[in-house]
Parts: structure tokens; sequence; C-alpha cells
């Protein structure tokens, strides 16, 4: 899976995102718009990957979302469609 | 001497003799329990050269035979030994997630406190924990990687400066342990808030809140709720080994989070905090 280094969680009041990148074991917080629309898994609050690349092709929000990881430097910005 | 803190135990040797009966005041059935058990840490005090035995004396300590601080006054020994304790519980363990903090448990049910030094975070635990509160520790949070619960550790809570009286006022038949005066941090006292025998009933509690305290001479009471967000990095910020832990630490920080209620809190008068902590458990 692309981006398998990083997982995304948000925050059960819907107060931000919380993104831990596995290769260097630091967190970074991102507030977004994007956060009222994440789908997560109830019980670990894990956001699917897959579902979250879906989105990006049709929702402003989403992609404003990856734009904000690639500004962080989470993930890659020219490796999206590899 | 031997000191069982619980999940730690310490062997003290080399340390001047005052030492050994302050110790014995503060932890008083953790002393020399379970001899035959190893310890963790051994915490051994020599001296630094033969003249220094005589002119202005001085000791140094040194943590499983690796000397690591700097050399210190014979009378400033006794500090020495309790942030000793902590460097070794903060430096090794990583089997849990430690969080810079003190802990305050009612009804089974925990706050943490994250601050920085000075918050005034340890008197207010103080105060508490001798006011019907369990204290935990007046030092650090000691959070379960799998339950994302906390656990308590048999200490005495240490004072600084001001705080000394001011806990000394209100409660002067605690037993407090010699005022060493001068050291880096200025005077610096310990106080016992727990027996041996209370802290053995000290089950590991769920997280509640977590609270940020920061004491303001003067100040009227303000509770300002914060998301969870920012209490997640408020964690993260005061965590000892978060970043050692790695993707462990991620996900049992997010479990704790998940639970809790977080505030920051500005102060003087801890009568009107401890009112409105109740009202959390």
């Amino acid at each position: 899976m692309l981006y398998s280094h990083i997982v995304i969680k948000t925050m059960p009041d819907r107060s931000g995102i919380v993104v831990f990148n596995r290769n260097t074991f630091t967190t970074q917080f991102i507030q977004n718009p994007f956060v009222e629309q994440l789908k997560a898994d109830p019980v670990s609050g894990e956001v699917d990957w897959n579902w979250l690349q879906s989105q990006c092709g049709q929702n402003q929000d989403a992609h404003g979302f990856l734009s904000d990881l690639v500004d962080l430097g989470l993930v890659d910005g020219g490796s999206r469609d590899h | 001497m031997i000191i069982d803190t619980g999940h730690y135990r310490f062997r003290v040797s080399g340390a001047p003799e005052y030492c050994y009966s302050e110790l014995s005041r503060m932890y008083g059935d953790s002393v020399n329990l379970s001899p035959e058990k190893p310890v963790d840490f051994q915490l051994d005090f020599t001296s630094t050269s033969w003249l220094r035995t005589l002119v202005r004396p001085q000791r140094v300590l040194n943590v499983d035979n690796q000397r690591i601080f700097n050399p210190i006054a014979k009378d400033k020994c006794l500090p020495s030994i309790e942030w000793g304790m902590n460097w070794c519980v903060a430096s090794y363990d990583h089997t849990r997630l430690l969080i810079h903090s003190s802990v305050l448990v009612k009804n089974d049910k925990a706050i943490i406190f994250p601050a920085a030094q000075g918050s005034g975070k340890s008197t207010l635990a103080t105060l508490l924990g001798l006011n019907g509160w369990h204290l935990y520790s007046d030092e650090m949070a000691i959070v379960d990687l799998n339950s994302a619960t906390v656990s308590a550790v048999h200490r005495a809570s240490s004072l600084k400066n001001q705080s000394i009286k001011v806990v000394h006022s209100q409660f002067p038949n605690a037993v407090f342990s010699r005022t060493t005066e001068g050291t880096q941090k200025g005077a610096i006292a310990h106080v016992q808030v727990h027996s041996r025998a209370e802290f053995d009933h000290f089950g590991p509690a769920s997280v509640v809140a977590v609270a940020c305290p920061k004491y303001v001479g003067g100040a009227r009471t303000e509770i300002l709720p914060l998301n969870q967000s920012q209490g997640f990095a408020q964690l993260v910020r005061n965590s000892f080994n978060y970043s050692t832990l790695g993707e462990q630490g991620f996900e049992t920080l997010f479990k704790l989070v998940q639970g809790a209620e977080f505030f920051a809190l500005r102060y003087s008068n801890v009568n009107e905090i401890g009112d409105f902590l109740e009202t959390l458990v």
C-alpha cells in the first residue's frame, strides 16, 4: 500500500487529525475541514488509506487534506499516481 | 538500603549516614522490603578524592557503576537520591509510557497534571494527596501500554522553596524530610504522602482527565477546556519516552486521550481547584 508508513487518526471530538510517521516516530497534528468527513475505524480511530485516496479525485476537502500531508513532508507529493 | 517503590526497586549505598535515616522516615515499610528480590537500579555514592573527604566534602552519585552526575556536596546528597531514582526510571523503562506529570486518583479515576517545572504541579498534588486523594506520583505518570491505565509508585513527594512552607503550614503533622538548602533548584524537602499499607491498595486507574496547572499568586481560578488535539500535543510534549516507543506509544496515547477531558488551569486557590477536580471523578 502506498503511504503505509503513516497512520492517520481522527480525534473523537473531531478537533483535528493526528498523523504518526512509522519511519521517523514523529507525530503531526493537522486541523483541516476534511476532519468532519473522515471515515475512521470506530475502534482504532484509524483512517483507511484506500478510502482516503478514492476521495481525493472528487472531494476538494480530501484533496486539501492530502496537500497538507504533502506540505508537512509526510507523503511524497509526486508519488500519488504511481 | 533497598527502596521498593512498587514497579522499581533501588539499592542505595555509600550515602552519608543522615540520608539513610531520612529515607527510612520517608519510605517506612518500603525500605528493605523483600530483600531476596533483585533490584532494578543501583545508586552508589563514592568519594571523588581523598582530599575531598576532608576539605569541602563531596560525593558523586553513580548509577549501576556509571558516573552520570556531577559531584555534589555531602550535605546535599538526599535530593540527589530522589532525582537519581527519577532519572533511572525516565531513562531506562521503555516498557511503559512515561509522562512528566503528577497523578491523582479518586474513585479509581485518575487525573494527570502534565506541566513544566515551576508550574506548581507537585504542590497541588501533594496538598490534595494529603487531603483525601491518592497521589500515584508527583513526578511521572506511568501508563500501561496495553490498557492505557496509570499505576502508582510509592515515592515521597518533592517540594521546593515556598511550597515547603505552604504544605507544612496546612499539614504540620505530615512526615517531612530535612530541608536541603542551596541545591540547583533551591531549597528541597520531601514529604511522605501515603504509607506503604495505603499504597498497596492502589490499583491501576483509568485516566478521566488531563489538567495542565499553572499557579499564579493572587490569580482568580480560571478553567479553560482544551480539545483532544491540544491535549494529545500536551502529552506528547511532556512524555519522557513517547518517541522511543514509536507506534506503541502513539496507540497508547490515543487510547488514553479517547477517554479523557482536557483542561488548562490557572489558579492560586487550591481549594477551588480541588472542588473542580472532584466534579471530574
